[in-house]
């Protein structure tokens, strides 16, 4: 097995193991082209220009985790059934984080292209979304309500269920 | 080297392994600041020593903070890294778009599909951008898809005209309308309690991976997707995910269905294709790579934004505060247009949004695209009482369906439409659908004949099967004078003397441009040279007020009303499908034009459809709505016409009674002949003889009752059944009553016990039983 070492964008190296790092399609390729120009003896290393030391650092435990013996390379299909849910749990675990730092995993999991992660990471913004009303989405994600009044109105109508529609008559 | 390697790596795993066991822990607590010290190089040094390894100083810190033991950070485990990474991260992170808007918007479909109903209509109000993003019908289809099934023969049920619902549409409709049922079902008490059952299923969320597959899909696919795996080896359950990273080689099994050659993972490119990426080399647009199917591309935050400021800079010379809706812009054209003073100021607002001027008995072409959902629209102002307008369109693809409808709204009605949200005035012209260049269309005013009898607005509402971004041209002709005798009748009726059309006869038009880019366009009313036309039609500055509400409400107007125009006007979201082409009907027969300059086909040719002539009813030998044979004679020819028709069908009624009489004549007859004849074979069957058997005299023949042997004749009875017993024992048969006697051997019930009387009057001779039950009866 032989090791690699990613340089994150403010010049730390990581040092994974080749398996892990392929987990990542992009360093994967990147690592294809390497070897080819450069020969197996020498030491593989991958610049990775848009993601910073925190979120690499973040994403290989993510590598690491997902590539330990017993895990097949894509996720869980061979792996056994105490291993998944241990997988699992571990997932939920790990994605205990800020939202900021969430935005920026994304952004490395969109970058470096790891598919698990990346799939992970939507559905944890999905979790944050979910069950929230307009005003707690806006708070959350700092987003500014750029709405006409009348516009605001049209699309509160547009959107609203029947059920509630309904408990809303029933005021009236 | 290797060993220093080792040494980090396993430093970092153990660090972010949750699941350490207590003694590795204590180990490492002793261990780690030994770690940390060794592994940390300054990058200065690993530059100077080339590849060395050389995590970064922040590493250090990460490591051990000040006043915090290594171990208590392995103790915390990943979790409490959190805030760490926050503040490292805080002062990069950008303030204003958030999360949402700066993640990429393939990612951001990706977020959303996480999502459940209830969740994106919430998101939906959220912002603009989160707006347009969740009311992508790819999201919607998929709940709708997952919550009911698919949906068979959607396309037929939908009218070529109306733009289909949008998903987000359908998924309400439905939810709305399972919940009434369900509720109209239960008792008053337990209504609650199921509304809510029922309301939970909006709350249902699919992951990525529920996307349509292959059970939502085309059941004959899904066939031969299992056929295909059966012959491979395969096994029949497709496996959850990809295995093959990619690498593999996909085969097309069917439209849109690819797969995998190694895992036998199937593919369905729909809409909500997950594999899509973005192609860099082809201007950013989603592609699919299995199926090559190239996605609309979704706007990025910053796009929309410079588009909102491109639109509001286009505007901006008009300082408009508000800018939300195509009904309302109208309205603030025609503020404007009552705002001028004199004609040089009208002139030039008309220059600067590239307004037309109609005058009367003068047409104007006017440019019109046809928007993604197959529409157009501009708005007419009809200022004074016209007798008709007649719009040419010429259309650069042939073949293609056209409906035009115009619909007014009076000064009066307008009014009216804040409350009952109705339109007053309705006047359609029919779908005209010809293979040539140039379409005429007469709008024809009122069923009851009066061309628009109000002044007021109106919207022309173009639709056509046309592929979008067609560019049609719309010819309007605002003709004055009334040209037929029947059409001035009709104006002349008490109710709606219209006045004949004054010089001052003007109107505005606006061309109008798809839908939503640019929306709907606006119509200035003129306001006719000199102040006192203002003043001396009082009823205008009404209509100018008030078409704002009314015009508004017209675009508010709900979904599942009749009219399909009303929310034609408005929508914004972008149509899931494209109109299908409409079959044009093959023409019966091609008929030389009236003006000998074309030929038609006849199919169009009748009531509703115009004469189909190219002068377009303009010439008196070519009435509108007349037969083509009818050209120049007038009223004989409806003579000539109704006089052979009736004739015809007189002829027709002779010969079928004819016809009709003979045969129930025959009929009789026959019926007769088959009674006589039955009548007559009655009497004819010959009366049966009394069957003498071969003597049996001597013979032993067993009683199948008692089981005696039998030898003389005399001793032996016969039923009806010519089944026989010995004579005692008939004679015990025959003695119980009616209902049980019956022979012993197959049953047959002895109506008449008429033997005994034979057999009492001759006991000596030869079967007498079977003598006697032999003669047919009466």
């Amino acid at each position: 097995m032989r090791t690699v070492i990613l340089r994150s964008s403010d010049g730390a190296d990581h040092i994974v193991s080749s398996e892990a790092a392929s987990l990542s399609r992009t360093v994967q390729s990147l690592l294809e082209e390497l070897e080819a120009k450069e020969g197996e003896e020498s030491p593989l290393i991958v610049p990775l220009p848009n993601v910073c030391d925190c979120t690499l650092r973040k994403v290989l435990q993510y590598c690491i985790q997902h590539t330990e013996p017993g895990t097949n390379l894509t996720g869980r299909i061979h792996v056994s059934e105490t291993r998944r849910r241990d997988l699992e749990v571990w997932d939920r675990n790990y994605m205990l984080v800020s939202t900021d730092e969430l935005y920026h995993l994304v952004m490395a999991a969109h970058y470096l292209n790891v598919p698990g992660l990346l799939e992970l990471c939507c559905e944890g913004i999905a979790n944050l979304i979910r069950g929230k009303s307009p005003q707690h989405v806006r708070q959350h994600f700092g987003l500014v309500n750029n709405f006409e009044k009348a516009e605001e109105e049209d699309i509160r109508r547009t959107n609203l269920w029947a059920l509630v529609d309904e408990k809303e008559l029933a005021k009236k | 080297m290797n060993n220093y390697a080792e040494n980090i790596c396993i430093s970092v795993d153990d660090q972010e392994t949750l699941d350490l066991d207590e003694e590795i822990l204590l180990a490492l607590d002793s261990e780690e600041p030994d770690v940390a010290h060794s592994a940390v190089v300054p990058s200065s040094k690993a530059q100077d020593s080339g590849s060395d390894v050389s995590p970064d100083p922040k590493r250090q810190r990460r490591l051990s903070p000040p006043g915090q033991s290594p171990g208590a950070i392995l103790n915390s485990g990943v979790v409490n890294q959190a805030p760490a990474g926050e503040s490292s991260h805080a002062e990069q992170a950008p303030s204003f778009p958030g999360v949402l808007g700066t993640v990429p918007p393939e990612m951001l479909f990706r977020i959303l599909s996480f999502l459940s109903a209830e969740d994106l209509t919430s998101t939906a109000q959220a912002c603009r951008y989160l707006r347009s993003a969740t009311s992508s019908g790819v999201l919607w289809r998929r709940l709708f898809l997952a919550r009911w099934g698919p949906i068979r023969d959607e396309l037929d049920t939908v009218k070529e005209w109306e733009r289909p619902p949008t998903w987000k549409e359908r998924y309400m409709e439905r939810d709305a309308l399972e919940l009434q049922e369900v509720c109209g079902s239960v008792s008053e008490l337990m209504r609650p309690f199921y509304a809510q059952m029922t309301g939970a299923k909006r709350s249902i969320s699919l992951g990525l991976n529920h996307p349509e597959d292959l059970p939502l899909a085309n059941a004959q696919y899904a066939g031969r997707v299992v056929t295909w795996r059966r012959a491979r080896g395969l096994p029949i359950s497709a496996p959850e995910h990809h295995t093959c990273q990619g690498r593999c080689r996909y085969i097309e099994l069917g439209k849109w269905v690819f797969v995998c050659e190694q895992c036998g993972w199937a593919h369905l490119c729909g809409d909500a294709c997950t594999e899509r990426v973005i192609d860099s080399s082809s201007d950013f647009m989603p592609v699919c790579p299995i199926s090559g199917r190239v996605f609309p591309r979704m706007m990025t935050w910053v796009e929309e934004e410079m588009d909102m400021r491109d639109k509001q800079a286009e505007e901006g010379a008009y300082d408009y505060q508000e800018d939300f809706s195509t009904a309302g812009r109208l309205a603030r054209a025609y503020v404007d247009g009552y705002n001028c003073t004199n004609e040089e100021e009208l002139r030039q607002i008309l220059q600067k949004k590239g307004l037309f001027k109609l005058q009367s008995d003068y047409w104007v072409n006017i440019p019109l695209v046809l928007s993604a959902s197959g529409c157009s629209a501009l708005a007419v102002n009809l200022e004074t009482k016209l007798s008709d307008l007649q719009f040419r369109t010429s259309a650069v693809c042939s073949g293609k369906a056209f409906k035009v409808s115009l619909e007014q709204q009076t000064q009066e009605g307008a009014a009216k439409a804040l409350a009952a949200l109705h339109y007053e005035e309705r006047c359609e012209v029919q779908r005209f659908s010809e293979p040539a260049s140039a379409i005429t269309f007469l709008a024809q005013g009122t069923p009851d004949g009066v061309p628009f009898p109000h002044p007021g607005v109106a919207v022309l509402i173009v639709r056509s099967s046309c592929p979008s971004n067609t560019s049609l041209s719309v010819q309007v002709i605002s003709r004055r004078s009334l040209a037929r005798k029947r059409d001035r009748r009709l104006l002349q009726a008490p109710a709606m003397a219209p006045a004949p059309a004054p010089s001052s006869n003007t109107s505005v038009l606006v061309p109008g441009y798809g839908f939503p880019a640019a929306g709907m366009v606006a119509t200035p009313v003129p306001a006719p040279a000199g102040a006192p036309s203002a003043a001396s039609q009082p009823g205008f500055p009404v209509a100018a007020a008030a078409a704002f509400p009314g015009m508004f409400a017209l675009g508010n107007k709900s979904v599942g009303s009749n009219s399909s125009s009303g929310t034609l006007l408005l929508t914004s979201d972008m149509p899931d499908t494209v109109l299908p082409p409409i079959v044009v009907p093959p023409p019966i027969a091609t008929v030389q034009c009236c003006c000998y300059n074309s030929s038609y086909s006849s199919v169009f040719n009748g009531p509703g459809y115009g004469s189909g002539c190219c002068c377009g009813g303009q010439n008196d030998c070519c009435p509108p709505n007349g037969l083509a044979i009818c050209k120049g004679r007038g009223n004989y020819c409806f003579i000539i016409v109704t006089v052979s028709s009736v004739v015809v069908a007189f002829a027709f009624c002779l010969g079928f009674a004819t016809f009709y009489g003979a045969r129930v004549l025959r009929q009789r007859a026959r019926m007769a002949a088959a009674e006589e004849a039955a009548r007559r074979a009655v009497e004819m069957v010959p009366k049966k003889t009394v069957e003498q058997s071969v003597d049996t005299e001597g013979i032993a023949r067993e009683c199948p009752v008692c089981w005696d042997n039998v030898t003389r004749n005399a001793d032996w009875a016969l039923f009806s059944c010519r089944h026989g017993t010995c004579d005692t024992c008939y004679r015990r048969i025959v003695a119980l009553p009616a209902s049980a006697a019956s022979c012993p051997l197959c049953r047959m019930s002895l109506v008449e016990p008429r033997p005994s009387t034979a057999l009492a009057s001759a006991p000596g001779a030869s079967m007498p039983v079977e003598a006697s039950s032999n003669r047919p009866l009466p």
